[in-house]
């Protein structure tokens, strides 16, 4: 049976980059690093004090002054991008009301379940404000965005840890398929937090700031020494072919498979007994009806955790391994940092504005332009003026979450 | 999607306040027995409320002794052990399935909210240095189904979905899914939520917790009873479950979502949304209105909920919503949020497969704004093919689930 296309009309990014599509990458393609101190909250001095802070960020600039006050980091974030890919969209206007909305995030807003949690503690439970409590569940920001645009026909958010944001996009896609829906605004989001900040650093995952060459987050290299983390927000719409015709949309680009799979164990595998990654990939390809020598760029899920790079190339030689030539492997966590389930959304962005534009972003402070077996090329500068027609993204989990997702380019 | 693909039940499990395991939750039920009580794993006095369905005596030892299950926290134990029950009375043998092939979905609504609690607890006394690194890495509410699928083995498609009260039923349908569009050939569904102190401080707040009893649509009811549990089912395709001679439960018929995109925590005053998705799941399941025999309902007990709930039947179901029963068993294990829903499922294919009703309990004033059949206080015997089982969530998240009677061949 012939799977329903499923095509993008409208993309919205929230990103330390820039705001917006067109400025996120511009930043990306420029090779500028979000990675820099924190300034929005306070740093216990033997914590990493560097990560990929949105700074300046100012919501009221998208939504208008009024009614913000409530809404947290994470749903502000969320508003925003989907405000962004809304103003985006052309063609004959649809009712949102027919609309589903899915969003990824690992962590959701962390930040206000922890700070309820010790005012009500320190405070006692009678002092905690009552509009603070709808905050502490994670599908918090996902009703604010239906409530404030109308979005009913679902709303769902996914918690699969760094594959929130692709599993946002793999939900989507199914329920196009299944005619459940012929729109769905679908992203992820994830927010930087105090809280997250002290538990990746309390595990000794992040890279240390006080060595030489301090804040540089090193994806695929051998000089990587561990990640910082990042935040933002991708929100876009995905309309079945037939929808998007109909209304004379404007195309950015086609959805065209996914792939999930999970080798979670309590063991402690070797490395080359984790098959998820591959799994993912594969089945990725498969979905979209794509031999691996058909993708043309890959923008992966590396963010400078030396476990986890190695991982994901094992996974990808293992992939690709009758493809010749080098394709270009993009790691966007060495500029934007690790955010979670808003990387896959992220990643996703830049593989559609690369598609579109023909352009890559360098990958920063890379040490090696053909890790491993050679198939993959890591470029330390942009590149310019290439055609790309598909995109493979991952997302791999160093706890067994893996998924894929493949983009193309449009062309009828 | 494949129209020939059927889904179907073939084990459950259940850790409920009133007893870990089917037939005694089910026993429990049908007999109306409640497992509200004082509240004993923290400390009360501050609050108005001190009642609520926590499962007592719950020994992670009793179903594994696997040291990485013993340093869990409570809602993966809760998960894995609930999940196990349902293995084993499906009777896979999960040496000889393709593990790639079986899946795990799980909706909850706080995760591993213990380990959250533990951290704040130490933040607020000496601050965050020297909290244990594992509580951080732990709490996520991503590691649940990842730890299951650890424990099991089982590496197919693997996710969590907290979107609330309704999370149960949102695991449910993304099973489905995934088996009717042969992404898995077997998938563990259902819902965990272990007691929440930051749930019961956040409704309180909210004046949302009834001071001693769940009462749903009676007409003195003050609230929700905050309580806590799992809830996981085994399902797999029809075609699956006779290859390999399993016992079949029930038939999952299918399943509808909706959003309200109304209020963050109040319902749709006249309940668009859930009207919205008891048509989705009807529509999905091929089964039109009239058929429906019995529905499980949200029921919390809220003011608001209960009025609007009763709304929405006579909105779906017209006249004839007078006729089905509808019972809400929230009055007998309290709120036990993520698990609601995946709890309420497992009951309702207990309803069609037996024939019996489980009550609303603690009903004694008719509200004359609730005026359905709420099946008061005691169970009934009763033909039931086709149960409604709804959930409405923070948020406007509605998700409904139909369950069948399956007949054989």
């Amino acid at each position: 049976m012939k799977k329903t296309r499923v095509v993008i009309s409208a993309l919205g990014v929230v990103s330390a980059l820039g705001m917006g599509k067109e400025d996120f990458f511009k930043g990306l393609i420029e090779g500028k690093s979000a990675i820099k101190p924190i300034t929005f909250f306070e740093l216990e001095r033997s914590l990493c004090s560097y990560g990929g802070e949105i700074t300046n960020f100012t919501p009221q600039d998208y939504l208008g002054k009024k009614g913000l006050r409530e809404f947290d980091r994470s749903t502000r974030m969320a508003l925003t991008a989907t405000m962004m890919a809304i103003n985006e969209l052309d063609g004959e206007e649809f009712e949102l009301e027919k609309a589903g909305l899915t969003m990824g995030t690992a962590f959701g807003s962390v930040h206000s379940i922890a700070t309820f949690d010790r005012d009500s503690l320190s405070e006692g439970p009678r002092s905690v404000r009552p509009l603070a409590f709808p905050n502490t569940v994670i599908n918090s920001p996902a009703s604010r965005v239906s409530i404030k645009f109308g979005m009913s026909r679902f709303n769902t958010t996914i918690s699969t840890g760094f594959a929130a944001g692709l599993d946002s996009f793999g939900y989507a896609l199914d329920f196009i398929r299944a005619g459940r829906a012929e729109v769905v605004f679908c992203g992820a989001l994830e927010e930087l937090s105090i809280e997250s900040f002290t538990a990746f650093s309390l595990n000794g995952l992040l890279a240390d700031d006080t060595e030489e060459g301090h804040g540089m987050s090193c994806p695929y290299s051998k000089a990587s020494r561990g990640f910082f983390l990042g935040e933002g927000a991708a929100i876009f719409v995905l309309e079945s072919l037939e929808h998007a015709l109909a209304r004379g949309a404007t195309i950015l680009g086609e959805v065209a498979g996914y792939g999930t799979a999970c080798d979670a164990s309590f063991k402690l595998c070797p490395e080359q007994e984790k098959s998820g990654a591959e799994r993912a990939v594969r089945a990725a390809l498969k979905d979209a009806s794509l031999m691996p020598g058909e993708i043309e760029l890959i923008y992966g899920s590396a963010n400078g955790n030396p476990i986890g790079d190695r991982v994901e190339l094992r996974a990808l030689e293992a992939g690709f391994n009758e493809v010749e030539g080098k394709i270009p492997l993009i790691a966007i966590k060495a500029a934007l940092g690790e955010c979670f389930g808003a990387s896959g959304a992220l990643q996703s962005a830049a593989a559609l504005m690369s598609l579109r534009t023909g352009t890559i972003p360098p990958t920063l402070h890379n040490d090696r332009e053909r890790p491993g077996r050679g198939t993959f090329l890591i470029n330390s500068e942009k590149v310019v003026g290439q055609e790309f027609k598909t995109a493979l993204i991952n997302s791999f989990d160093c706890k067994g979450a893996s998924s894929s997702l493949i983009i193309k380019r449009y062309e009828g | 999607m494949s129209e020939e693909v059927r889904v179907v039940v073939t084990g459950t499990g259940v850790i409920s306040p009133i007893g870990e395991g089917s037939d005694i939750f089910w026993e429990g039920i049908t007999n109306g027995k409640s497992g509200v009580k004082k509240i004993k794993s923290f400390d009360t006095s501050l609050f108005k409320s001190c009642y609520g369905a926590e499962v007592s005596g719950f020994k992670p030892e009793k179903y594994s002794s696997n040291e990485n299950y013993l340093q869990l926290g409570r809602a993966s134990q809760f998960s894995i052990a609930a999940a196990k029950m349902a293995i084993e009375e499906s009777g896979i043998d999960s040496e000889c399935c393709d593990k790639e092939r079986v899946g795990i979905a799980i909706g909850t609504t706080m995760g591993e909210i213990k380990l959250e609690e533990e951290i704040s607890e130490e933040w607020v006394a000496n601050g965050p240095q020297r909290i244990s690194p594992k509580k951080f890495d732990q709490y996520p509410c991503g590691n649940i189904p990842l730890n299951m699928a650890a424990y099991f083995g089982f590496w197919g498609p693997n996710i969590v979905m907290p979107t609330a009260c309704a999370a149960g039923n949102y695991a449910i349908g993304y099973a489905y899914d995934m088996l009717k569009s042969g992404r898995a050939d077997i998938m563990i569904a259902g819902g965990v939520d272990p007691f929440s102190r930051v749930a019961f401080t956040g409704f309180h707040r909210i004046l949302s917790i009834a001071p001693e009893r769940c009462m749903p649509f009676d007409l003195n009811r003050k609230g929700i009873i905050v309580g806590e549990g799992a809830g996981m089912l085994l399902i797999e395709t029809l075609e699956h479950a006779k290859r390999r001679g399993a016992n079949i439960i029930a038939e999952l018929a299918g399943y509808g979502l909706s959003c309200d995109a109304h209020h963050i925590t109040s319902p749709h005053p006249e309940g668009r949304g859930g009207v919205s998705s008891i048509h989705s799941a009807l529509n999905c399941s091929s089964i039109s209105a009239d058929e429906v025999q019995y529905i499980s309902a949200h029921g919390t007990g809220t003011g608001e909920n209960d009025r609007v709930e009763t709304l929405i039947s006579k909105t779906v179901f017209g006249a004839h919503s007078s006729s089905i029963p509808m019972s809400s068993i929230k009055s007998m294990l309290g709120h036990t949020m993520g698990a609601a829903s995946a709890i309420e499922a497992i009951a309702c294919c207990f309803v069609v497969r037996d024939n019996i009703i489980p009550p609303t309990i603690n009903y004694s004033e008719p509200d004359p704004q609730c005026d359905l059949d709420y099946v008061p206080n005691f169970a009934r015997e009763q033909r039931v093919d086709i149960a409604l089982s709804n959930a409405f969530a923070f948020g406007g998240n509605n998700a409904s689930i139909v369950m069948k009677k399956y007949q054989g061949n």
